[in-house]
């Protein structure tokens, strides 16, 4: 025994040598030659115009202040937001700002302010429109360019601001007031958040959101720059003022801010004025409002506005004598309760849970924390299954089983096991669930997608839920705190189901209940409008959508005659029902627009899906957007001074407007340092000394 | 029976758990030499990912299909050791290089960028940085920021956190000391620079 144990030894702590010798010169090597690479060619540096103070903070060239005007009149929100910007240089600027706007704002119009001029902006296709910017910017005339870069991104351009000069940019959208569980809201967006910033697409990062291909190829949009305000006491960065003149139509009670001090001050019977305690706030977090209706009686409602055809911005004007009229129409559908008391259904739920790299951290916990509260939420009598994925997938079983205490089990041991790790594949995923074969007590299939939308190819998602739903419903939980918003409410669209926002661990749980409540009650399904005629009315999305418990939905349409009689006709739980819609009085002006709006939508999701032919589509949108005076990614608005101010010899330069960091992200104006060590030589000398401590034991066997 | 008896329990502990202790520590050994192969072999497969991102920026390039990270920069000190900055500072990534904080300004904009990389594989050429030493950094169109570093600081994590500040500059963190038995740190070494690259201002 003793010559072996000494032998072994020796071996060992000759290996040893040698591969710590081997370590370390591989070690030194490691920083000289791995390491090493090229330097790329030098070529002229940021484009930015920047100031410095004695401290290097930089100083803003170009600042901005805001003010919003918001008339609030029934369901329709018409917004008159003024842009100011001054060069605080002694140069000629040109500047661009990328703001944020409702994502279901029809921006429609445009004017800049100079002195007691007043320049109006016209719609123009946008390469057209980017040229005529560039002309006046060589020609030394002051113009202003607004292009919508996504759903709810603008850029703002703005050129040949003189020095110590002021610029005012003023600019106009119409939207609908959102309505949920009883409470009505708007919001106006101040700014951005960073993280958003980073997956914004173009020249920067990748996008996650590759919408139109002219996006991706216009190099001259520049991803919005950050900075941060400066603590109290000092002046206010990019500071807003706001008023609200407040006519809800009925007798609005709680009208509240959560994110800003307000004051709301009555004018008259049906009307508030509504501003903040403070003339100016900083533009850091985004300005809410919500008020409620006393009357509980939640019928569907329509609004209706008529539009004279000479009313029509650039409308079709050739050849046609007959002067006729359009009724635009916005139907609200707000199913009370009531509706829904019939029983539970039963149904097949497969939860698909992204556990990609992307996830780790606190966005695993609170998947994980969601997923687990969801397999609680399930009843006798339903069937589920779990599909985690990353680079590639797992399934909890083989194919849905009944819930029972087993399964139950079985699934929280397979969740509670989950870790962020890999990349996102997340269709084949995605087909296993929707392909899986059909159940045999034919219950609904509901797919429940969990993730923070990081994923590789969003089209991609899209067209492949279009193409494998079926008779499926996607409903998606949106994890993390800015997840991409825009993503998530196509997929519902096309999933023909609905999305949760779940961002703190402790929203989990009421989150997952309100989506169960939407799952488990039956939807009012196929649903049309007739007129009482019986004929079945066009409506601008291609058919009413699926509706839920508790989830309101706005249709958008065109009628043929102004009549009022109208029928909303559909079923529920199999059965047919029918029920009349009472027409509201109120103002309803801007109701066109967000038809125009609702239309250019449709065939934007057609693009995105691959239907139909992109050339025609692109050209219908330009067509819409030209006829009701509406942005769109596709046009922007130019305006320009016919005057010269900057003379040819004068010095043209460069500035952007920052965006401030928004209030209170914490992880934004400081964030934690990441873990930066592989521990390599504690690892050594750990090892070390277990070899040692080793070999001390056998040696000692033999002196023994 | 002998043979047993010769051997008595104290013994045979001990050639029991020498065993275990050599099995250990060669298995803790060969562990730390992986973490290190893993960082370096991967280079060559980012290098190629970076190639791809240079000559089409508009898209990200995976270094491999299952990767949740994809190269955004590439970032030289002097002239001497350069590495790829990846686009997630995740613990996942940073064991293939250092990561771009998404907290901070995006690679290649005016603003305060940061980087954080391992002290003991890509970042340990920090342990020669100087102050007023120039460092580059590529970002994916091609274009060349140069920076010089102003400061240098050594930070406790344990008790602050990374200030988020205004300023056109490059922050690189990493652990400290770079020669240290502790396990898992708190201390950071975080290297400062600001942009000195005149630059160009005027568009035709």
């Amino acid at each position: 025994m003793n010559t072996p144990v000494k032998y072994v030894g020796l071996f060992v702590s000759c290996a040893w040598l040698m591969i710590i010798s081997l370590a370390f010169s591989a070690g030194a090597a490691y920083s000289n030659d791995v390491l090493r690479g090229n330097l790329g060619h030098k070529s002229g540096g940021s484009s930015d115009f920047i100031l410095k103070d004695g401290a290097g903070n930089t100083i803003q060239a170009l600042t901005l202040s805001a003010k919003v005007d918001m008339e609030i009149n029934g369901l329709v929100n018409h917004t008159h937001l003024q842009q100011r910007f001054y060069n605080s240089s002694h140069e000629f600027v040109s500047g661009e700002y990328v703001f944020p706007l409702p994502d279901t704002a029809s921006v429609d119009s445009l004017t800049i302010k100079i002195g007691s001029r007043i320049i109006k902006g016209e719609i123009k296709e946008k390469a057209q429109a980017k040229k005529i910017f560039e002309q006046a910017q060589r020609q030394g005339k002051k113009a202003a360019l607004l292009t919508q870069n996504r759903p709810n991104l603008f850029r703002m351009a703005v050129t040949n601001i003189p020095p110590g000069e002021i610029i005012e940019i003023s600019m106009s959208y119409v939207n609908a007031v959102e309505f949920d569980q009883g409470e009505y809201r708007v919001m106006f967006p101040m700014t951005l958040t960073p993280r958003y910033n980073s997956s914004i697409a173009i020249n920067g990062e990748p996008g996650r959101e590759n919408l139109n291909s002219e996006n991706l190829s216009d190099n001259s949009f520049q991803n919005p720059s950050f900075m941060l305000n400066h603590p109290a006491g000092a002046d206010i960065k990019n500071p807003v003022e706001l008023s609200v003149h407040f006519t809800p139509g009925f007798k609005a009670s709680n009208v509240i801010s959560s994110s800003h001090d307000i004051i709301v001050n009555d004018v008259d019977e049906q009307s508030q004025k509504i501003a903040f305690s403070q003339r100016f706030v900083p533009m850091d977090s985004d300005f809410h409002l919500s008020w409620k209706q006393n009357n509980k009686a939640l019928q569907p409602q329509l609004f209706v506005e008529t539009v004279h055809s000479e009313d029509v911005e650039e409308g079709v004007e050739e050849g046609t004598d007959v002067i006729e009229d359009e009724y635009f129409a916005m139907l609200m559908l707000t199913p009370g309760a009531e509706i829904y008391d019939q029983a539970v259904l039963s149904k097949e739920v497969i939860f698909i849970i992204d556990t990609s790299g992307s996830m780790g951290g606190d966005s695993i916990k609170q998947a994980k924390a969601a997923l687990l509260t969801a397999v609680e939420l399930l009843n006798n009598g339903d069937s589920f299954n779990v599909i985690e994925f990353n680079s590639d997938f797992t399934t909890l079983f083989d194919q849905s089983l009944n819930f029972n205490s087993n399964t139950k089990r079985k699934a929280k041991d397979f969740i509670k096991a989950l870790q962020a790790n890999g990349g996102t594949e997340m269709k084949p995923a995605l087909l296993q669930a929707l392909q899986s074969p059909v159940d045999k007590e034919e219950r609904l299939k509901q797919v429940v997608f969990i993730t923070d939308g990081a994923v590789g190819n969003e089209q991609d998602l899209i067209r492949t839920i279009n193409q494998y739903l079926g008779g499926s419903r996607l409903f998606s939980i949106a994890i993390g705190s800015a997840p991409n918003q825009h993503l998530f409410r196509q997929v519902s669209k096309v999933g023909k189901g609905t999305f949760v926002q779940i961002s703190e661990m402790n929203q989990v749980s009421s989150k997952m209940k309100s989506v169960f409540e939407k799952i488990s009650k039956p939807a009012m399904k196929n649903l049309e409008l007739v007129d009482k005629k019986g004929t079945v009315l066009a409506i601008a999305p291609e058919s009413i959508p699926d509706v839920y418990f508790g989830e309101p939905i706005k249709v958008m349409l065109k009628l043929s005659t102004p009549d009022s009689n109208l029928i909303l006709r559909g079923t529920q739980a199999g059965q047919q029902f029918e029920q009349a819609l009472t027409i509201r009085s109120t103002s309803s002006k801007g109701i066109a627009k967000l038809w125009g709006k609702a239309k250019i939508e449709a065939l934007t999701d057609k693009m995105t899906l691959g239907q139909g032919d992109t050339v025609i589509l692109k050209q219908e949108i330009i067509e819409l957007s030209m006829k009701h005076t509406i942005l769109t990614p596709f046009t922007s608005f130019i305006a320009v001074d016919k005057v010269v101010s900057r003379k040819p010899e004068q010095a043209l330069k460069l500035a952007n407007v920052k965006n401030l960091v928004p209030k209170g992200s914490q992880s934004t104006k400081a964030t934690q340092f990441p873990s930066t060590s592989l521990d390599i030589q504690p690892l050594y000398t750990l090892s070390l000394l277990l070899m040692c401590l080793g070999l001390c034991l056998g040696y000692k066997r033999k002196v023994s | 029976m002998n043979k047993f008896s010769r051997l008595s329990l104290g013994s045979y502990f001990r050639l029991v758990s020498s065993t275990i202790l050599l099995a250990v520590g060669g298995m803790t050994f060969v562990y730390a030499n992986w973490l290190q192969i893993k960082a370096e072999v991967a280079q060559v497969l980012i290098e190629q990912a970076w190639q791809q991102t240079i000559s089409t920026p508009s898209e990200h390039h995976k270094p491999w299909s299952w990767a949740d990270f994809w190269p955004v920069a590439k970032l030289q000190l002097g002239k001497k050791s350069s590495v790829y900055v990846l686009s997630s500072a995740s613990g996942q990534s940073l064991a293939f290089g250092p990561g771009h904080m998404l907290e901070s300004s995006s690679i290649g904009a005016n603003g305060q960028v940061m980087i954080a990389g391992h002290k003991d594989s890509h970042f340990s050429f920090l342990q020669s940085a100087q102050l007023s030493d120039e460092i580059t950094l590529t970002d994916r169109l091609g274009k060349v920021h140069t920076y010089e570093i102003t400061t240098m600081e050594i930070m406790d994590s344990s008790r602050n956190q990374l200030r988020l500040a205004d300023r056109d500059e490059l922050v690189l963190i990493t652990c400290y000391p770079f020669n240290t038995l502790e396990m898992n740190g708190p201390m950071r070494l975080v290297v400062s620079a600001s942009r000195i690259e005149k630059m160009k201002y005027d568009k035709s």
